[in-house]
């Protein structure tokens, strides 16, 4: 019995902090499913969805406009980007996760956009700020903008 | 002599740690500082002062480019970006801070002014910044104009 005691504190020492549970606060795994749900949200049309993955103070900072603070601004912004980008589609790769505590995480992306007729359209980087809001995973910050020469 | 060593004592402990050229760990003094000191360096057209306020391992996500990451390439950018616009200065705005502890979000405004007084560009730009080594340091920088394209 000792022997066992003994064998299972090795065992937890020996073990990464994460393994235990301490240092996973979802951030990351919230993240991931959040870039699919933004890019599933944007194939769609569908501004709303989008503006679900905010939180209700949220800041937006999208180039060729000037700061959208709330989801109400954040949707309009949007349906006016959608109906722009005529029907492209995006995919959004998350690269960076950096953890903040518990309940903030930062991120730092990329995203290419492709046009409706199969062409390049654009590609770029962003920086999203994520915090836990009543237990579920929220942007709080997003800006983004090309890479592509002007 | 052992009181005057107490007074010494209550002396340090009572100043505010910048007193003893400490850097201050308030995120607000420190984000304040940093961004005026940005400015100032871009309009003394320094470019060595501006990269100083990043840390080593900092990334700039640059419109119409790639990221550039550490002091050195972010030195080199900036340089590159002062040859491109002489005589533009730049006025910036905190606009929000995020405190975290350890990490700040800023968001701010920038406004570039020519050398004639010209609207050369406007936008908004987000700062992470890192306590490190008792100093608020500029760990990820990223912007976009407000202009139509």
């Amino acid at each position: 019995m000792r022997r066992a005691g003994l064998i299972l504190c090795a065992t937890l020492i020996a073990m990464p902090s994460g393994a235990l549970g301490q240092a996973d606060s979802g951030a990351e795994a919230a993240i991931n499913e959040g870039a699919v749900a933004w890019q599933t949200g944007w194939n769609s049309g569908d501004a709303a969805a989008i503006t679900a993955l905010y939180s209700a103070e949220a800041i937006v900072l999208a180039p060729g406009a000037e700061a959208a603070e709330g989801q109400e601004a954040i949707q309009a912004g949007l349906a006016v980007a959608l109906e722009m980008a005529g029907g492209s589609t995006m995919e959004i790769t998350p690269g960076e996760i950096i953890p903040v505590g518990m309940d903030h995480a930062i991120e730092v992306g990329s995203f290419v956009e492709t046009g409706a007729d199969g062409s390049h359209k654009d590609h770029g980087k962003y920086l999203a700020v994520w915090a836990k809001v009543d237990g579920s995973w929220k942007i709080v910050r997003d800006i983004w903008n090309s890479s592509m020469p002007q | 002599m052992r009181s005057a060593v107490l007074v010494v004592c209550a002396a340090l402990l009572t100043f505010p740690s910048a007193v003893l050229g400490q850097a201050d760990p308030d995120a607000q003094v420190g984000v304040k500082e940093g961004g005026m000191a940005w400015a100032a360096a871009w309009n003394a057209g320094n470019a060595a002062g501006i990269a100083a306020l990043y840390a080593d391992d900092a990334m700039l996500l640059p419109p119409q480019g790639d990221a550039v990451q550490g002091k050195a390439a972010i030195e080199a950018f900036w340089q590159g970006l002062m040859d491109a616009l002489p005589g533009v200065t730049v006025a910036l705005e905190t606009k929000d801070l995020h405190n975290l502890g350890d990490v700040a979000v800023e968001v701010g405004s920038y406004v570039d002014t020519g050398a004639d007084g010209e609207h050369v560009d406007h936008g908004k730009y987000l700062v992470v910044w890192m306590l490190k080594d008792g100093s608020w340091q500029m760990a990820r920088d990223i912007w976009n104009s407000s202009m139509g394209q």
